[in-house]
C-alpha cells in the first residue's frame, strides 16, 4: 500500500475523502473517494510519481470539454500536496480491458454492434470540439455492471495528454533501443491499437487515429484478439500491412449463425473501413455513427446462467441441437445450439449470459454468450 | 464567497424564480459554468435541497452539480452546475407541428429524466418547459431542483410549483408529494411545447374542475399518431391513479422514436428466407402443406396477421394479433419428423441521443 500516493481515510482539500485505491494505469493512480461536499461516490485520479506533469492539467481541461452521455463526466481538478487530481464520475462496473480479459472470449455481434455504437458516439463528440483522445484502448472503456452493458462510457481524455508525451518520449527510446518496448508499460499498452501513422511520427496522431483505433477495438471485441495481435508481433504485421495491404482474418466463427449473418458482414466492413493504412481513406467518427445507426441488432435485457443439459437426447431417440441453461435460482431457460456464440460448446457447466423472449414450456434464450469460466 | 478559481467575466444573469444563473469561468477546468444562488438569502434552503437531489441522481439527462460554495459562516450560500449553452425550450411550440421529431425528442428526453429521478426517489415538482436546456452537443436536461423533493413521506405546505403545470390534487390540504404530480407536469409540458394557447380549465384551481382538458389531438388534429395522443392525455388525467409511470412513458415515446426502423429476419437453415422492413412490410410463409403464417410490420412491431395450418411461435400455437418475439423459432408443421423451422431475428433500433 505505501507505492500509492494515498491511503484510505486520507482527506483531500477539504473534500474528498479516499475509499480504497482502485486501480493503476501505465501513468496513474485509480481511487475511489467519497466528495463531502456533494455526498456521493466519485473517482480519482493523480499521476503516478514521477509522471506528474503540466500536460495532466491540460488534459483535465479537454476532459472537461467533452460533455456527453458516453463519456465519463469530469467533476473537479485540483493541485494538492505536491500533485494534480483529476475527479471523475464514478460508475460502478469493469473497464473494457478486464470484462475481455475476465468476461468475455468475444462478443456476439449484437453485443459487439452495441458497444461500438456507443464508443462511435463518444468519439464523434470529442472529435466535434476538437480533441483526438489518441490512447483509444479497451481499458479506457467503463462498461456498466450488467451483462447487457447498457452504460458504455470512454473516460481517460486527460491521460491521453500526458501519454502523448510519454508515449512519444517511450517512442524515442524505442527508436534508439528496441529492448524498451517490454519495459514500458504505456507504450506497449496502446500498441496493439496504434495507427501506423502514430509509429510513422506520433505527432501526426489525428483524429483518423482515433478511428483506426476503434475499428482494431470493435475488431478484438468479435475476435477474442487485436487484429495484429501484440507487442512486437503486433509492429511487425503492421509493417507488413503498410507494405502489402491490410489483410485481416476473419473471426473464427463468422459464418456459423444464419441468424446474424447480416449484422456479421456490416460489422466487417465497418472495421475494414476504419482499419485502413491511409488516413485519408478511413470514415469520419460521425460517418462511422450513421453506420452504426443503420445496424440491425436488438439489444436487449441480459440475464446470466449456467449451461445444464446439452443435447438433447429425445425420449424415442435422436439427438436435438438444443439445450438449457439454468440460472442463479435454477430457473430453466431454452436455447438452440444455433444461438449460442462460443469458442467451444455448447457444454455443461459453462457460464453464459443470454437475452430471452416468451417461448412454451420454457422462455427461449438468444444470443447465448459463452463467459470465460471465472 | 466565490473562490477565485471562478471568474466573473461577464454580467449575463439569468433569473428564474427565487434563484439566478451567471455564467462563470472554472480556471482549474477551463470551462464556463453556471454560478446559481439565491435573490434573497433566507430561500438558501432551496440550494440544500437542489444539491440533495442533484447529488443523490446520476442521470443523462439531469443538469450535473460539481462545486459548492460556502459563505464565511460556513453555510451554503450558491453552487456550481454544468451550463447549458443550447437552445432552451420556452419556445419551441414554434416548432409544432413541423418539428415532430424534435417534440417527440424533446419528450422522450424528459421522460428518461423523471424515470432516472423517479427511481432515485425524487420529485422534481416543477417539471415545465423554462426548466429545461440543451447541452452544446444537444441533449436535453432538466434543472433547478429548488423545490424538489428527495424522500418519499414528504408534504407539502406551500408552493404548488408552477401554474398549470400543478396536478390538481396539490390543491388538497397538506398534500404528499409524489411522482405522479411530475407526471401531471409532464402532460401541461407535452402541451406547453405544442402551443401557447392553453385549455381554460387546464388553468382553473385546481385544474380541470369543470372537466376534461380537451385532447392534445386538437392542437394539430391527426399529426401526432393515436398511441401517443392517448399516453399524452393520460398523463393529464386529474386522478394520479389514472396517469401512466415515467418508465412506461418513456418506452412508448422510445418505441415511436424508432418507428418504421426494425428489421425482422426470416432465416431458414443457412438461407435468408425474407426480410421485413418499412418497405417490404408484409409476407406470407407457405411451407409445403404444412403451413402459412402472414406477417406484417405496422411500423413499431411484427405481427401474425394470418395462420393456416399447423404453426407454432416458439412451440406455442401461433395466433394472428400476436407479436411476434424479437427473436424467435416458427415450426411448421404438427409432427416430429416433417416439421420444418423457420428462425425470426428483429432489431430493435437503440435510441442514442
Amino acid at each position: 500500500m505505501s507505492a500509492h500516493r494515498f491511503k484510505s481515510g486520507d482527506i483531500l482539500i477539504g473534500r474528498y475523502e479516499i475509499l480504497k485505491y482502485l486501480d493503476a494505469g501505465g501513468m496513474q493512480e485509480v481511487y475511489v473517494a467519497k466528495d463531502r461536499a456533494l455526498n456521493r461516490k466519485v473517482v480519482m485520479k493523480t499521476p503516478k510519481a514521477g509522471s506528474s506533469d503540466k500536460r495532466f492539467a491540460r488534459g483535465a481541461e479537454m476532459s472537461a470539454r467533452v460533455n456527453h452521455p458516453n463519456v465519463a463526466a469530469t467533476f473537479d481538478y485540483f493541485e494538492t500536496e505536491g500533485t494534480t487530481c483529476l475527479v471523475e464520475e464514478y460508475i460502478q462496473g469493469k473497464d473494457l480491458g478486464k470484462r475481455l480479459a475476465e468476461d468475455y472470449h468475444f462478443m456476439d455481434p449484437a453485443l459487439a454492434a452495441h458497444t461500438l455504437h456507443h464508443l462511435a458516439r463518444a468519439i464523434h463528440e470529442a472529435h466535434r470540439v476538437d480533441i483526438c483522445h489518441r490512447d483509444l484502448k479497451p481499458s479506457n472503456v467503463m462498461t456498466s455492471d450488467d451483462d447487457a452493458l447498457s452504460s458504455i462510457k470512454l473516460t481517460d481524455f486527460g491521460i491521453a495528454k500526458l501519454a502523448e508525451s510519454k508515449i512519444g518520449d517511450e517512442m524515442d527510446l524505442f527508436n534508439r533501443d528496441d529492448s524498451t518496448l517490454t519495459s514500458s508499460k504505456t507504450l506497449l499498452g496502446a500498441v496493439p491499437y496504434m495507427a501506423p501513422e502514430c509509429w510513422n511520427d506520433w505527432k501526426k496522431a489525428g483524429q483518423p487515429s482515433d478511428i483506426w483505433a476503434l475499428g482494431c477495438i470493435a475488431y478484438h471485441l468479435l475476435a477474442g484478439d487485436p487484429p495484429f495481435g501484440s507487442g512486437r508481433i503486433a509492429m511487425k504485421n503492421l509493417t507488413l500491412a503498410e507494405r502489402d495491404g491490410v489483410k485481416l482474418a476473419k473471426p473464427a466463427w463468422f459464418g456459423l449463425h444464419s441468424s446474424t449473418a447480416t449484422l456479421e458482414a456490416e460489422l466487417w466492413s465497418l472495421i475494414n473501413a476504419c482499419i485502413q493504412i491511409d488516413p485519408a481513406l478511413r470514415p469520419t467518427a460521425e460517418s462511422v455513427v450513421k453506420t452504426c445507426d443503420s445496424f440491425c441488432y436488438a439489444a436487449s435485457t441480459r440475464l446470466c446462467g449456467t449451461v445444464g443439459d446439452f443435447p438433447i437426447t429425445f425420449a424415442a431417440g435422436g439427438i436435438g441441437n438444443f439445450g438449457f441453461i439454468l440460472d442463479a435460482t435454477q430457473g430453466k431457460h431454452f436455447f438452440h445450439g444455433s444461438d449460442f456464440f462460443g469458442v467451444e460448446g455448447p457444454k455443461s457447466g459453462q457460464r453464459v449470459a443470454f437475452s430471452e423472449y416468451p417461448g412454451v414450456p420454457r422462455p427461449r434464450s438468444c444470443p447465448v454468450l459463452l463467459l470465460r469460466s471465472s | 464567497m466565490l473562490p477565485a478559481r471562478y471568474q466573473l467575466n461577464s454580467k449575463s444573469l439569468s433569473t428564474g424564480g427565487y434563484g439566478t444563473g451567471q455564467k462563470v469561468k472554472d480556471t482549474f477546468l477551463g470551462r464556463n459554468v453556471l454560478f446559481k444562488r439565491m435573490h434573497n438569502a433566507a430561500h438558501n434552503e432551496q440550494l440544500e435541497t437542489e444539491i440533495r437531489a442533484l447529488s443523490k441522481v446520476r442521470s443523462r439527462h439531469v443538469v450535473e452539480i460539481y462545486d459548492v460554495i460556502y459563505d464565511k459562516h460556513g453555510k451554503v450560500e450558491g453552487i456550481i452546475i454544468e451550463l447549458l449553452p443550447g437552445s432552451d425550450f420556452t419556445q419551441f411550440h414554434k416548432q409544432y407541428p413541423e418539428n415532430m421529431g424534435g417534440y417527440l425528442r424533446a419528450l422522450y428526453q424528459i421522460a428518461c429524466a423523471l424515470t432516472d429521478l423517479h427511481a432515485a426517489g425524487i420529485v422534481h415538482r416543477d417539471v415545465k418547459p423554462a426548466n429545461m436546456r440543451e447541452t452544446a452537443s444537444g441533449v436535453l436536461k432538466v434543472f433547478d431542483f429548488g423545490i424538489s423533493a428527495t424522500d418519499n413521506q414528504y408534504v407539502t405546505k406551500s408552493n404548488r410549483g408552477t401554474e398549470l403545470f400543478s396536478a390538481p390534487e396539490l390543491y388538497d390540504d397538506n398534500p404528499t408529494l409524489t411522482p405522479e404530480m411530475d407526471i401531471y407536469s409532464f402532460g401541461a409540458c407535452a402541451w406547453a411545447l405544442a402551443t401557447d394557447e392553453f385549455p381554460a380549465m387546464l388553468f382553473e384551481a385546481p385544474p380541470q374542475s369543470s372537466g376534461r382538458a380537451p385532447s392534445i389531438d386538437e392542437v394539430a388534429p391527426g399529426k401526432l399518431v393515436p398511441e401517443l395522443v392517448a399516453l399524452i392525455n393520460d398523463c393529464l388525467d386529474p386522478d394520479p391513479v389514472g396517469r401512466p409511470t415515467a418508465r412506461a412513458i418513456r418506452d412508448e415515446l422510445g418505441l415511436h422514436l424508432v418507428r418504421g426502423q426494425h428489421r425482422g429476419l426470416f432465416v431458414q437453415g443457412s438461407q435468408k428466407v425474407y426480410e421485413l422492413s418499412q418497405s417490404t412490410p408484409r409476407v406470407a410463409l407457405k411451407i409445403g402443406t404444412q403451413g402459412e403464417l402472414g406477417v406484417k410490420y405496422d411500423g413499431l412491431s411484427f405481427k401474425i396477421v394470418s395462420v393456416t395450418g399447423d404453426v407454432y411461435m416458439n412451440n406455442a400455437p401461433a395466433k394472428a394479433g400476436d407479436e411476434l418475439h424479437k427473436a424467435c423459432v416458427l415450426t411448421f408443421g404438427s409432427n416430429g419428423a416433417g416439421r420444418s423451422y423457420v428462425q425470426f431475428v428483429s432489431s430493435h433500433p437503440e435510441v442514442i441521443l
